[in-house]
């Protein structure tokens, strides 16, 4: 399988401190890898220097064939990578329902000729965001709360959300920072299988997680990071086994 | 345009904009430790020169004491709209207290309006003539201003680098909430800086107004070559604000020789917009992160 | 008595646009305009300089708009990228750069003496005030209910959602400041439509007219009504135009009062406003973001 998604010799840091070094990774095609590390391995930073909201000082970032390291957040989103973020961004005061609605990408309603000039392709637009986006919602098992204020929800059900905003958006691959965070137990089975059948669909997806039972039991390959650089790779089982990684999790779940 | 012009425009420009300093200092502290603009400074600038005139015609004060004067009405001001306004807005949207102080700048200016008009006022100096180097003209009075506005300049840096009150207004600036967690005062803090920010903007209202007449504008419409000054030289920076103040005098006043001075406003509005486009930290500041 | 009345709704209904078109920018994307008199001003300029070499005063008016919006793309586009304060900075930086070109370019705009002898909306007539009054309510019925329809649509929805959470708007692959941006420049647009409108009626504009004080009477305006309120708009630009004539009477009640003292109080008096709505009536303004009320 050719990478979608791979990142080589990444290197960040502000002056003589440097949070990354020489990281390379890659994401296959239709791959489900995830991304493990104590707290400062630079796991977070890596996802911010792929998705572009922070620059690296050397090494480059390649998605589908295209260099992007030095493309914008939001030119990266439309060439199909999205992420999500560790603390979710739900837009608090909108509903569920709205959330969804206000990612779908290149809507004509948001031009402001076509909301004068093309009424009627803006009303079937948003009937058929719509219908997406109450599909999603009902993969995702949040059609009860469509229409409740997103900021309301619990701290699963806005992991949920902030997922299926980025299903709206058709990516190519998405990378989820800390999926499992803050999420009740009897959820986090939900999360796995829906992230499961996601790439049983074909979607390409990279995870950071502390959850390392729980990654384990999904992902067929792991990089483990520590102290800005990438220390191993292979399966969880190679991974967990691997002496540096036990070493740097001394005292942690392994 | 020969030479001896654009260097008597330089040697002026030096001395607006070392006296200018003071009031862009107190922008720039204001804008790292209290987190805004604040757009009263012009109008404080206005109080300082007022304040002397006044000391100067009801009080019979000399040069130097109506500065003196100036200096700590003005502190005394700020720390008064400090308590009564900043404080409670700490905690709000940056719009608050943006909107806030422009009420501040009214009542200030208004206040001064209602008792002195709109006419022009003077500060008295002594007539001294020129200094003249072959051709070279420097006013006594410029060197005094000069100086006063140096030495003020100095006291502060030293008290921000090297008194541990400095120290740890220079906390609060970098980063607030280490700063209170760490138990830092951030009251005692605050105090001193719009104790400061008066002091300087009188000062630097009193200079201005002995080499220049005193109008209720006087202030007023110095704020956007002080901001974009203050931009330029990188926003929180003292050291930047110095030296962007610097640029803008010398360059202002020799670009006066060539456009007139009507257009200074224009010229320091078309130099914020190309440094927002190119260099928004400025010269001196950082990068701030995404949020 | 009526012409009184009429006079006074017109100016309301002008200062309504220009609210209008602040809340636009302010109450409902966020956006801190601290130079929307110089859209105002723009737009009178343009809308008298192209009346007076006889180009039709609807083409007039629709060259005015048009003007003012085309200026709000730069503004927005440097700074909208910036936080908040960066864009009052240079809107405010803007309206006096604009005003001190109005009053040093002579040749075009006769400085400060000003553009006498503007050709009025519908001409010089006794009935010609009426017409404009109609003229504006009508467009002030249009506008207001434009603006309802762009709050409710799916443009407005991507706005809530910057002002809710602009990171995570990025992350979903749309450019914040592209739609800030627009948002600037259809307020400025009102702005410069409401310029136009006090040219055709004043018949004599000059550049004092456009100093800053307006832009923060406008501000005045959209605070007391409540910002994101469209019904809230049109409270406050009734309570401001009341308190701006009002004012004018404290002269009958103390006549020791000089001109420049009763200016003097009137700018006193927004000043303390400012200042105590910020500090007292904070509520539905800045404390919650709150979803534009409909």
């Amino acid at each position: 399988m050719t990478a979608l998604l791979s990142v080589s010799n990444i290197g960040a840091g502000f002056g003589n401190f440097k949070v990354l070094e020489g990281v390379s990774l890659s994401l296959p095609e239709g791959g489900l890898v995830g991304l493990i590390g104590t707290n400062g391995a630079g796991k977070s930073t890596l996802f911010s220097t792929i998705s572009g909201y922070i620059a690296p000082t050397e090494g480059r970032v390649t998605f589908a064939g295209e260099d992007i390291t030095q493309l914008a957040v939001e030119k990266r989103v439309q060439r199909g990578l999205a992420r999500t973020f560790q603390v979710p961004r739900e837009f608090s005061e909108l509903t569920v329902f709205d959330n969804m609605m206000a990612a779908a990408p290149s809507q004509a309603g948001e031009k402001l000729s076509a909301l004068v000039f093309a009424r009627g392709r803006v009303a079937r637009q948003e009937k058929e965001t719509g219908e997406k986006a109450r599909q999603l919602l009902s993969f995702l098992n949040l059609e009860r709360v469509a229409d409740e204020r997103a900021g309301r929800l619990s701290g699963g059900q806005k992991k949920l959300l902030e997922l299926g905003r980025l299903l709206m958006l058709d990516p190519k691959a998405i990378m989820l920072d800390e999926p499992f965070a803050g999420v009740n137990p009897v959820l986090i089975g939900e999360l796995s299988e829906r992230i499961v059948a996601l790439n049983a669909r074909g979607m390409s997806i990279l995870i950071i997680e502390h959850n390392l039972d729980e990654l384990s039991r999904i992902v067929p390959k792991m990089y483990a990071m520590d102290r800005g650089r990438v220390i191993a790779e292979g399966t969880p089982n190679e991974v967990l086994a691997n002496p540096g990684v036990r070493e740097a999790y001394m005292g942690g779940v392994v | 345009m020969d030479w001896l012009s654009i260097v008597n425009a330089g040697i002026n420009g030096t001395v607006l904009g070392l006296l200018l300093a003071l009031p862009a200092l107190a922008v720039t502290l204001v804008f790292g430790i209290a987190r805004f603009p604040n757009v009263a400074t012009g109008d404080y600038m206005t109080l300082g020169a007022y304040a002397a005139v006044a000391a100067q015609t009801f009080g019979g004060l000399s040069l130097v004491a109506s500065g003196v004067f100036a200096s700590l009405t003005v502190g005394v001001v700020s720390l008064f709209f400090y308590f009564w306004v900043f404080r409670a807005l700490a905690q709000r949207p940056l719009v608050s207290r943006l909107i806030a102080s422009i009420g501040v700048a009214f009542a200030v200016r208004s206040t001064i309006t209602f008792f002195a008009g709109h006419y022009q006022y003077n500060i008295e100096a002594p007539l001294v003539r020129a200094w003249n180097f072959n051709g070279v003209r420097i006013l006594p009075t410029d060197v005094y201003i000069a100086v006063t506005a140096i030495v003020a300049l100095v006291l502060v840096f030293m008290l921000m680098r090297f008194t541990p009150m400095g120290r740890r207004m220079r906390a609060v600036a970098d980063n607030p909430e280490l700063a209170s967690a760490s138990g830092i005062n951030a009251r005692r803090v605050m105090v001193l800086l719009w104790s400061i920010v008066g002091i300087f903007c009188g000062l630097g209202g009193f200079l201005l107004g002995v080499k220049a007449v005193v109008i209720p504008e006087l202030g007023f419409e110095l704020l956007l070559t002080i901001f974009a000054a203050v931009i330029l030289g990188g926003i929180g920076t003292p050291i930047g604000a110095v030296v962007g103040i610097l640029v803008f005098g010398i360059s202002q006043e020799i670009g006066s020789l060539y456009v007139g001075p009507a257009y200074k406003i224009v010229m320091a509005f078309l130099v914020l917009l190309c440094v927002l486009l190119l260099r928004p930290q400025g010269i001196f500041g950082r990068i701030q992160a995404a949020r | 008595m009526e012409g009184y009345i009429v006079t006074i709704s017109i100016t309301i209904l002008i200062y309504m646009l220009l609210a209008g078109g602040l809340s636009l920018q302010y109450g409902f994307t966020g956006l801190i305009n601290f130079g929307h008199v110089g859209f105002f001003a723009i737009g009178s300029y343009t809308s008298a300089l192209l009346a007076m070499q006889g180009v039709p005063i609807l083409i007039c008016m629709m060259a005015a708009t048009a003007l003012a919006a085309l200026f709000a793309f730069p503004l927005g586009m440097i700074a909208l990228r910036l936080r908040g304060d960066y864009l009052a900075i240079v809107t405010l930086g803007f309206s006096e750069s604009v005003r001190m070109v109005l009053q040093k370019e002579e040749w075009l705009t006769r400085g400060v003496h000003g553009i006498p002898g503007i050709p009025r909306l519908f001409g010089n007539g006794p009935a010609a005030d009426l017409w404009i009054l109609a003229t504006l309510v009508i467009v002030n019925i249009i506008v207001f209910a434009g603006i309802k329809g762009m709050i409710k649509s799916p443009f407005g929805r991507v706005i809530g959602a910057i002002r809710d959470n602009e990171v995570a708007v990025r992350a979903l692959g749309k450019d914040p400041a592209r739609f800030k941006t627009r948002s600037l420049a259809i307020g400025a647009a009102l702005a410069g439509l409401a310029g136009a409108f006090q040219s055709h009626y004043l018949t004599f504009i000059s550049p004092e007219q456009f100093v800053p004080l307006i832009t923060f009477y406008v501000w005045m305006a959209i605070i007391m009504g409540g910002v994101s309120r469209l019904s809230g708009v049109v409270v406050g630009t009734v309570m401001l135009v009341g308190f701006l004539e009002g004012s004018r009477f404290l002269r009958e009640i103390f006549p020791g009062v000089s001109e420049v003292q009763l200016s003097s109080v009137r700018f006193w008096i927004i000043g303390m406003a400012l200042i105590c709505t910020m500090l007292y009536r904070p509520d539905g303004l800045f404390g919650e973001r709150k979803t534009v009320k409909k």
